[in-house]
């Protein structure tokens, strides 16, 4: 084969490998087709066996003649993968999701609307430097009543209808009148200052038991009692602290008032209520104030000179307040609630709704 | 309590106008909520008082009568037909419903309107009104005829013209009742006279005295001839039970009804009028709140009444008719021959006073409050009397209660009472002396209070001040017996924010003390809160349940018997079976709410509770209350679109995974999960021990048991009616550690290289035994090689690739130097040591 057909087919070699790519979509098949013609066996390849028989002057010229031809089909190769890509990416925006299905997550659960409220209220005392205090759920006669000045046929107990224990089976014996169902978290007050010297500043959140069952009235509920014992603590404070608890709750500036009432571990005694909440004036048809224009929201109180000498404290150098309220209520109140059975069914429909 | 407002205004010196809702306002300010108002004979219009001027036979009907009446005087004549044959002569009172009135009505046909009529021809305008017509009491016997004894004070007056309103309520048919809350620590408020004490010292006006409540037995009413003492003796065997103990005798009572405007007042306290004798000592009661009891005196033999505690054996038929066995602790009223009451809780049958009844004992006594109390509740006796007794009633009141009463009892039944009264006053009730600083009433209050404006409202509550001659700050105060609760300076300061009004109190902010110090550190357990996080981001919600729940859902968890949890806390007085025992898991009555969601279509369902369970210890002693969490799954796991398939066993075990991480951060790989068959409420195949290993950085003496997880037992499922698998789980969270804060890990700054195993094992090889022959083949490794993590990554079963009884096990091991990059030819031979090693362990095992 001489210099010039050697050349001449080159050439060819060069336009038929053009026509060869073009069709082509992808980067697999570009790159078959590129070693069929560069690889060792491929064509060109080939054609460079004849170079042994051209004379020496022409070699020059033919070697640049490979060099050329294998850049010439490199570049195509570079050229047709770029425009490739450009496809693809050109494709790819060209891409249309319907955005209106709906998303994929892993649902979570509902924290109870109780705790909830729970977990706001200690919030919000322990900003005023309250800390959580516990106690058990059965408890004594003595921390739930005798402490709390109310002695066994003290008629105040009546109050509360209360659950007590039974003997042991087997030993059929009657009530144990010694354990309860704590009727109130008071008897964590008593427990708390029987391990701790003045000054106190607890709340004490936790479950209760009476025998009361109606729309507002459950067998079980929570309740939260707060106790603040120190040098000079006042009844004044005891509103503070409650215009404080009532307007970070319900982020209104309501306003409280104190009513008289008596409990008798607390002296003088008050019921504290909160402005409504709904119609802050007492619209005669509010369903929930009444027309009162108040609600009721916590017993509350001086603690009584008689609890601090059952737990050995000063009642001359110190003095206390304490207060008691149902969660449950607080959260009715603020959130529609209307039956506080809802609390305690376990209804998803109601759970997920918080 | 009960309050009738007519009655009420008879014992305060009103000047103005007050209305019962203003008082009602006071009141409740001052402490005695009146929780509702009630008006009585308002379900009525349109009857005034009138005039019969003229009567006379219907010409067409003999039983018929025509009554001219006038509601002015000199008024307009109406002719009215009546059916009654007690139609007064002119001049006679009736009350007459006008064309136009409205009438309260029957149950059956509800209030009506009375149009003018004709009766056999003869146009009624109106009608005139019986008691039953009016609701005013049962007698349809005929109409109402009014007469002096109609109205308390015995004249009627001039009613005509006064009006509807004005008339009615000096006939008391029209009146307003406030229902009072008392407390039990204020006894005086259970009668009319403590009531018109608050009310008086609240607008800072006198009490007056009812006209019934004479200082002496009017003269007229006095029988000369008898003498009190000669008719009866008292002896007090237990001045403890009974410290007074007073009787007069009436002679020559009629029984009869008592007048109108009694029964009045005492249907407006909720009681049935029944006879003069019983309406008396109930108004008295209601009047000074001490209870009272008439005998009939030719019952109690030998005239003598003896105060002691019964013995046992002893019985007495109460007023109800039932048989009582009493008991030694009972304090009860004897006769001659033995018990005839039950001492301030109920009396007697037998010497029950009844219409031949001649001569009538009367007995006004003071009873402490605990005995009464006692026997009240032993024998579920619960009446007006107890009531007042098991609070305390000043025993001072006894004879003006005693006086008041025998008065009534001769004025009504035209008897005559015997001279003198048998008084047994053996413990005395004296007034408490008591001091009080202005000062401390200022600092308990938070408002600046002086001695004189602590002297001038203590002063209205009938307290007698005297002021400390030397200290301007005190007061000495002696307060009266009716008002036992005041026995503390504390108590006192009560008083005085009361009447200064506590609604005056401004808010504060608690100041700190100069004794202010640093608590003792206090940490809050963080795991309810972790737990709860953890749970919810696994997709399951909170729920709450009762702390107790029945002994059939105890059951349906199948415990062996010497499980303490079989054997829960019962309660003495449940509301319902359902409540009867505490509980000892959470899971039944999440099982219970499982069945609740199902009944109502949802079938997806994942719930979790954090809370107490309670587990006996010795009988009178407290139980363990340990914090556990269980949770219920049941249903499909969420997907995209669509569910994500059935749940199943790793469901509920991931999200114990999730939760154990949640709770020990790195050390959750110290939480091992062994296969347990043996868990009576959960499926014996697919129920897992989670097991805290103990280890040296805690305080742990073994490993602990937190609780299970699986599936749950198909027969305790069903018996919550549940028909669809339910998995869960149930832990202690004392179970496992308080979270510690976490210490950091360097981040590595070499890469990793992981290696798989792909091995055929035998088909009973568990997972967590091949993954711990793989870390114990891993110690062959070159220390400075660590084994970061080994994982499995497949587990199947295809018949058609896995030899029989085989399973393919693929497994990724990840290697990691801290120093250096890892060559792969170092770590290849790392892994073939481990692959070698593993399968050394396995016979029967083979590469895949």
């Amino acid at each position: 084969m001489s210099a010039d057909d050697l050349i001449q087919q080159l050439e060819r070699l060069g336009q038929e490998f053009d026509a060869e790519i073009e069709p082509l979509t992808s980067e697999q098949d570009i790159r078959n087709t590129q070693a069929r013609y560069l690889g060792k066996k491929g064509q060109v390849s080939q054609l460079m066996k004849h170079m042994r028989q051209i004379p020496g002057p022409d070699k020059k010229r033919v070697g640049e003649s490979f060099n050329q031809i294998k850049r010439v089909i490199t570049d195509a190769v570079a050229a047709r993968l770029l425009r490739l890509d450009e496809a693809e990416k050109e494709a790819d925006l060209a891409r249309v999701v319907d955005v209106t299905l709906p998303g994929r997550s892993v649902p979570s659960g509902h924290m109870h609307i109780l705790t909830q409220v729970w977990n706001e209220i200690v919030e919000i005392f322990a900003e005023l430097g309250f800390e959580v205090a516990e106690g058990p759920q059965i408890d004594t006669d003595f921390h739930c009543f005798e402490a709390l000045a109310m002695p066994k046929g003290h008629p105040a107990r009546d109050m509360q209808d209360t659950f007590y224990i039974a003997g042991a089976p087997g030993r059929p014996d009657g009530a144990i009148e010694d354990l309860v169902l704590r009727p109130h978290t008071s008897p964590v007050q008593i427990r708390t200052m029987k391990s701790q010297a003045p000054p106190v500043k607890i709340i004490a959140p936790g479950v209760v038991y009476r025998r009361d069952d109606d729309p507002t009235h459950s067998p079980m509920f929570t309740q939260l009692e707060g106790l603040l014992v120190d040098e000079v603590v006042r009844l004044s404070d005891l509103k503070g602290l409650f215009l404080h608890l009532v307007q970070r709750f319900y982020g209104k500036s309501l306003d409280v008032r104190f009513r008289p009432s008596y409990f008798p571990f607390v002296e003088p005694g008050v019921e504290v209520d909160m402005q409504c909440a709904f119609c802050t004036t007492g619209e005669p048809d509010c369903r929930m104030c009444k027309g009162t224009g108040w609600l009721e929201i916590s017993g509350a109180g001086m603690v009584d000179p008689e609890v601090f000498g059952h737990v050995g404290y000063d009642s001359e150098k110190y003095t206390g307040l304490a207060w008691g309220m149902g969660l449950e209520r607080i959260a009715m109140l603020r959130h529609g609630i209307t039956d506080i059975k809802y609390f305690y069914e376990g209804d998803l429909r109601f759970l997920r709704q918080f | 309590m009960r309050i009738v407002w007519s009655w009420l205004r008879e014992l305060v010196a009103l000047e103005n106008q007050l209305t019962p809702r203003d008082a009602a306002e006071a009141l409740t300010a001052a402490g005695l909520e009146v929780e509702a108002i009630e008006d009585v004979g308002r379900d009525f219009s349109g009857v005034v008082v009138a005039q019969v001027v003229g009567k006379r036979k219907h010409p067409d009907a003999d039983r018929l009568t025509l009554v001219d009446v006038i509601d002015q005087p000199d008024g307009e004549k109406f002719e009215v037909v009546c059916g009654a044959n007690n139609v007064p002569d002119p001049g006679g009172l009736v009350l007459w419903a006008r064309p136009g009135a409205r009438l309260p009505g029957d149950a059956e046909r509800g209030p009506f309107e009375i149009a003018t009529r004709k009766l056999k021809g003869v146009t009624s305008h109106g009608m005139i009104c019986s008691e039953d017509e009016l609701g005013l009491g049962d007698d349809h016997s005929g109409i109402i005829v009014l007469s002096d004894s109609d109205v308390p004070h015995g004249a009627l007056g001039d009613l005509l013209g006064l009006g509807e309103d004005a008339a009615l309520e000096r006939l008391g048919v029209r009146d307003t009742v406030l229902e009072i809350g008392t407390y039990a620590n204020r006894p005086d408020t259970l009668g009319h006279v403590g009531i018109a004490r608050e009310l008086a010292a609240l607008l800072g006006v006198a009490t007056t005295t009812s006209p019934f409540d004479p200082a002496e037995i009017p003269a007229d009413l006095l029988d000369d001839g008898l003498d009190a003492a000669s008719l009866v003796t008292v002896a007090i065997d237990d001045p403890q039970g009974c410290p007074r103990y007073t009787a007069r005798v009436i002679d020559g009572v009629t029984i009869a009804p008592s007048p109108r405007w009694m029964q009045q007042r005492l249907r407006a306290m909720g009681a049935r009028p029944i006879s003069n004798q019983v309406d008396v000592t109930n108004y008295v009661m209601f009047h000074h709140g001490n209870p009272l009891h008439a005998f009939d005196h030719g019952k109690v033999a030998d005239g003598h009444i003896a105060v002691r505690r019964a013995r046992a054996g002893e019985r007495l038929t109460t007023l109800d008719d039932v048989e009582r066995v009493l008991e030694p602790g009972d304090l009860v009223i004897c006769d001659g021959k033995g018990p005839v009451a039950l001492a301030g809780v109920m009396g007697g049958k037998d010497s029950e006073v009844s219409e031949g009844t001649g001569r009538i004992l009367l007995e006004t006594a003071n009873f402490e409050p605990k005995g009464v109390r006692r026997t009240a509740r032993r024998l579920k006796l619960h009446s007006e009397a107890s009531h007042r007794f098991e609070r305390g009633v000043d025993a001072n009141v006894a004879l003006a209660a005693s006086r008041m009463a025998a008065t009534l009892l001769a004025r009504l039944g035209g008897g005559r009472v015997a001279r003198g009264v048998v008084d047994a006053y053996v413990r005395r009730a004296e007034p408490c002396k008591v001091s009080l600083r202005a000062s401390r009433a200022s600092l308990l209050t938070g408002i600046e209070l002086d001695r004189d404006r602590c002297g001038e409202l203590l002063g209205r509550l009938d307290i007698a001040i005297e002021k400390d001659s030397e200290n301007p700050d005190v007061l000495h105060a002696t307060c009266p017996t009716f008002r036992g609760d005041l026995t503390r300076e504390v108590d006192l300061i009560e008083e005085v924010i009361r009447l200064h009004g506590v609604h005056k109190v401004p808010g504060t902010l608690p100041s700190p003390s100069s004794s202010r110090t640093l608590g003792a550190p206090r940490t809050v357990d963080q795991r309810p809160h972790l737990t709860r996080r953890a749970l919810m981001a696994s997709g399951l919600s909170e729920s709450i349940t009762y702390g107790y729940t029945s002994s059939e859902r105890v059951a349906a968890m199948r415990f062996e018997s010497d499980d303490r949890r079989a054997r829960p806390v019962p309660l003495q007085n449940p509301m319902t079976i359902e409540q009867a025992v505490m509980r000892t898991t959470l899971l039944p009555n999440l099982l219970g709410q499982v069945a609740h969601n199902l009944s109502f279509g949802i079938t997806d369902i994942a719930l979790f509770e954090v809370g107490s369970v309670f587990l006996a210890t010795e009988p009178g002693q407290l139980p363990d209350e340990p914090r556990h969490v269980a949770a219920v799954m049941t249903g499909c796991r969420p997907g995209w679109l669509r569910d994500g398939g059935a749940l199943d066993f790793f469901d509920s075990k991931g999200v114990v995974e999730r939760l154990v991480s949640e709770l020990l951060g790195p050390r959750a790989s110290r939480v091992r999960y062994n296969a347990d068959s043996a868990v009576p409420f959960m499926h014996p195949g697919a129920c897992a021990e989670v097991r805290m290993v103990a280890d040296d950085s805690d305080s742990m003496a073994g490993d602990r048991i937190a609780g299970h997880v699986g599936e749950i037992h198909p027969a305790t499922r069903e018996a919550f009616g549940i028909d669809q698998p339910c998995f869960g789980f149930e832990l202690t969270l004392d179970g496992f550690p308080a979270p510690g804060p976490v210490a950091m890990v360097p981040v590595p700054r070499h890469p990793a290289i992981t290696r798989d195993i792909s091995i055929f094992v035998d088909q009973t090889i568990t997972a967590g035994h091949l993954r711990s022959l793989i870390a114990s083949a891993a110690s062959s490794v070159p220390d400075d090689i660590s084994v970061e993590r080994i994982a499995v990554l497949e587990d199947y079963r295809d018949p058609e690739k896995v030899p029989e009884g085989m399973k393919g096990m693929l497994w990724t091991i990840t290697y990691r130097a801290d120093q250096r990059n890892l060559t792969d030819a170092e770590v290849n031979q790392a892994h073939e040591s481990i692959e070698s090693g593993l399968l050394a362990d396995l016979p029967g095992a083979e590469r895949r």
